[in-house]
Formats: C-alpha cells, structure tokens, sequence
C-alpha cells in the first residue's frame, strides 16, 4: 500500500512549487475532485436558484472552486500552501483566496457563510507536522470557529481521508464539541475504491423537516462507479486470447522493432514450434 | 482579494474586527451582477468597514455613489446596486496589508492575504517557501 500523503511531510513541503505543478497537471486527481466537489455542494442542501457565499476549506489548486462557481455561487478558498494558490491564480479562478492554516481556526467573523465544502483536506488535521502541534487542539480551533463563521442552519460537507477509525471518531467527536449537528456519511460503503467519508454537519440544532442526506451505493443494486481500468485490462487480455500463437509472436517481434531492439526478420517457420529432437 | 472578503476576515489571533486596510496596488476584474446576491450579503455587511476601505480605490465617481450610512434594502435602486455590486466584488487588493488593533501586520501579496500565525520554518521551506516564509516572519516580529 503506498504511504499517505499526510505520513510523507507537512502539507507545506508536500504541495510546494513542484507538487503543485505536479497535482495539477495529473487529470484524474481532478477528475476524483471535481467529482467530490460535486457531492460536497450536493450534502449542502443550498435552495434553488439562489447565489450563495460558501468557504472552500484546502481549496488548493481551486479545483473544488470551479464546481460552485458553476453553480453560481460566490466562495472564498483557504489553503495552507502558497504554491497550490499560486497556480489556482493561474488558473484564473473566481473566488477569493487566503493563505490559512485551517488548523488555527477559519478567521471569518460570525454568520458569514451560507455553506462550507472541504475535499480531501481535514485529515491533515490530525497529524502533528511540528512539535507544537496538538491534532486535538488544532482540530478544536478548526470547528469551533468554522461553526461561528457559518450562519445559522447552514450545513457544511467535508470529504476526508480517514487513516484509521480512531481518526473518525476524533473528528466526529471535536466537530460534535463545538455544537454542530449532524454526523458521519459514507458513500459505497461496500467498495473499497469508491468508498467517500464526508462530514456532513449543520451549524446548530437539527431541524425539524429537514431531510437527512441518504449515502449512495448503499442498495445491493446500485452500481458502484467503476474505472476504465479494469475493463481495459479484460478486454486486453480477451484480445490476446482470441489471437494465434503465430500473431502473438509477429506482433511482439513487431513491438521490439518498434522499440529499436536487433529482431530477424519474419518468415514462414515464425512462430512454428520446432520438430521433436532425440 | 475583494472588499467582500476583507469585511469578512478578522485577525485570527485575537479575532478583532476590522483589519485596518493599506492598499498600494489595485486591481478590477469584471465579475457578473446578481441583484440577488447584493441583496443577500447587506445585511452581513460592516458598512462603516467597507465604506472606509473602498475609499482605498481610486475611482471617486463610485466612491460618492455609495450610500453614506447601512442602506435599506426598499429604498435600494439599481444604479446604487451597480455600485454596491463592482465595490464589494470587482474591486481586487493585489499588494497591500492589513493591520490588526494589537500591531499585528498581515501581508496581502497578489491578491492572497497571509493569514497564518505561526510562520512557516525558513530552514525547511527551501527556496519556493522562503518569500511567504519572510512574510509570516515579519507578521509574527511585530505581532510581539
């Protein structure tokens, strides 16, 4: 299993000018974002029809930006790694951006946003980069004042990461501390690939009415996404069935040709097997 | 960043309100107009703030187009909507700072304010981080 981004070094190190070039050029990451992005706005629950303000928490690149800005909703982004805002400049994105770390708590005054979304950010919350980080204090900073910049009623989706469940449990509990409502949500909690933990919290009381957000993927006949890869790989290994030994062996010869490798030329005997020797 | 987000943004180590605004570089950028959205955002407006940072643009015309005091919403027409709209939200700080009550100084540096207290360690920043490394360093001096 490869090792977490948050096990390699702090966010600051990880995403400087290289891993940001480096996670910005890589299409499926945002493919992954926009799609997590797009589930993020969908928890929020916002009315129809009406521009809101949101806070985009590890806006990064400003991928998860575009997405409600689509919308028609107006955000700011906060990240901790100047470099990701940089080239979210580059990518001329709409909303607002602050260099933050969300760790020291959302510095907006109270009752300022109609939303809040997070991909993939706040379980480096949980880490200690530096020795005088406390995960349990960072992470109480993060919700208290998140839950103040919000207004009233208004929900904040947060897609995480969890490493373990302990990790869960600690941001479900700090998150419950500081007065949301609300709880976890796992979308196909029966895949291992497709499976997404997002925070899905409303800023004070749960209301009455209100519909709780369902998980997706959790009937036993709803289809789980599935990548291009997999059936890629079976259709190749189809194909190379359906052919002949012979096709086999001129379409290898033909490859290492390609790649400029000494190979004989082909003839009538290529791919023959050899007459039984004593 | 906008006027919009400056109103909003407090110092996020004592959380006063507001961040003194010192703008030497300015911008405009065309955003679309919502009169709903304007509409939306008056009354989480700190008017006396915006008033006084707009005045850090140059554009004196707009600047007089703006109501004095917190406008009602009935009495708003659409030329001071217009008006409201490209302050609040087209107006754009490239470089500047803001100045917390306590002395405490946040950089605004193309377009981004650095909001982070603690700075960022200039040894392990290596050369991409050693600018925004500066700046927070400068911040927390006189922030003591």
């Amino acid at each position: 299993m490869s090792p977490r981004p948050e096990h390699k070094a702090p966010a600051t190190e990880l995403y400087s000018t290289k891993g940001a070039a480096k996670y910005a050029a890589s299409t499926r990451i945002n493919a992954v974002q926009k799609t997590l992005a797009e589930r993020c706005l969908q928890l929020l629950a916002l009315p129809e029809a009406q521009p809101s303000l949101l806070l985009d928490i590890g806006t990064g690149t400003g991928l998860s930006g575009d997405v409600l800005t689509a919308a028609g909703h107006h955000w700011v982004g906060t990240d901790i790694s100047q470099p990701m805002l940089d080239t979210a400049l580059e990518n001329d994105v709409d909303g607002d951006l602050v260099l933050a770390d969300a760790g020291e708590g959302v510095a907006f005054r109270m009752a300022t946003f109609d939303g809040a979304v997070s991909v993939s950010a706040i379980q480096w919350l949980c880490n200690a980069d530096r020795s005088d980080h406390n995960p349990h204090k960072r992470l109480n900073a993060f919700f208290s004042t998140l839950y103040a910049a919000l207004t009233r009623g208004a929900r904040a989706a947060l897609q995480f990461y969890p490493e373990n469940v302990a990790q869960i449990e600690l941001l479900v509990a700090s998150a419950m501390r500081a007065g949301f409502s609300g709880g976890l949500l796992v979308d196909y909690p029966n895949s291992t690939k497709a499976k997404k933990y997002y925070l899905c919290l409303t800023a004070g009381p749960p209301q009455k009415g209100a519909v709780q957000p369902k998980p997706l993927g959790v009937d036993s006949n709803a289809s789980v996404p599935v990548g291009n890869r997999t059936t890629q790989t079976t259709s190749r290994r189809n194909a190379s069935q359906q052919l002949s030994r012979k096709d086999q062996v001129i379409s290898k010869k033909d490859r290492r040709r390609r790649q400029g490798h000494l190979v004989r030329p082909d003839s009538k005997y290529t791919g023959r097997k050899r007459r039984v020797q004593f | 960043m906008r006027l919009l987000t400056h109103n909003m943004l407090h110092c996020p180590r004592t959380k006063a309100y507001p961040l003194q605004l010192v703008a030497s570089t300015c911008d405009d950028v065309q955003v679309p107009f919502s009169e709903a959205f304007i509409r939306r955002m008056l009354p989480r407006i700190q008017w006396e703030v915006f008033r006084e940072a707009a005045a850090q643009f140059p554009d004196e015309d707009m600047l007089a187009k703006l109501p004095e005091s917190t406008p009602q919403p009935d009495t708003l027409d659409e030329p001071t909507l217009k008006a409201i709209h490209r302050a609040l939200l087209e107006w754009h700080v490239v470089d500047g700072t803001l100045k917390a009550e306590n002395g405490s100084e946040y950089a605004v540096k193309n377009g981004i304010p650095n909001l982070v207290i603690t700075e960022v360690r200039k040894e392990s920043g290596g050369a991409d981080d050693a600018n925004s490394g500066d700046a927070a360093m400068d911040v927390d001096d006189k922030g003591q």
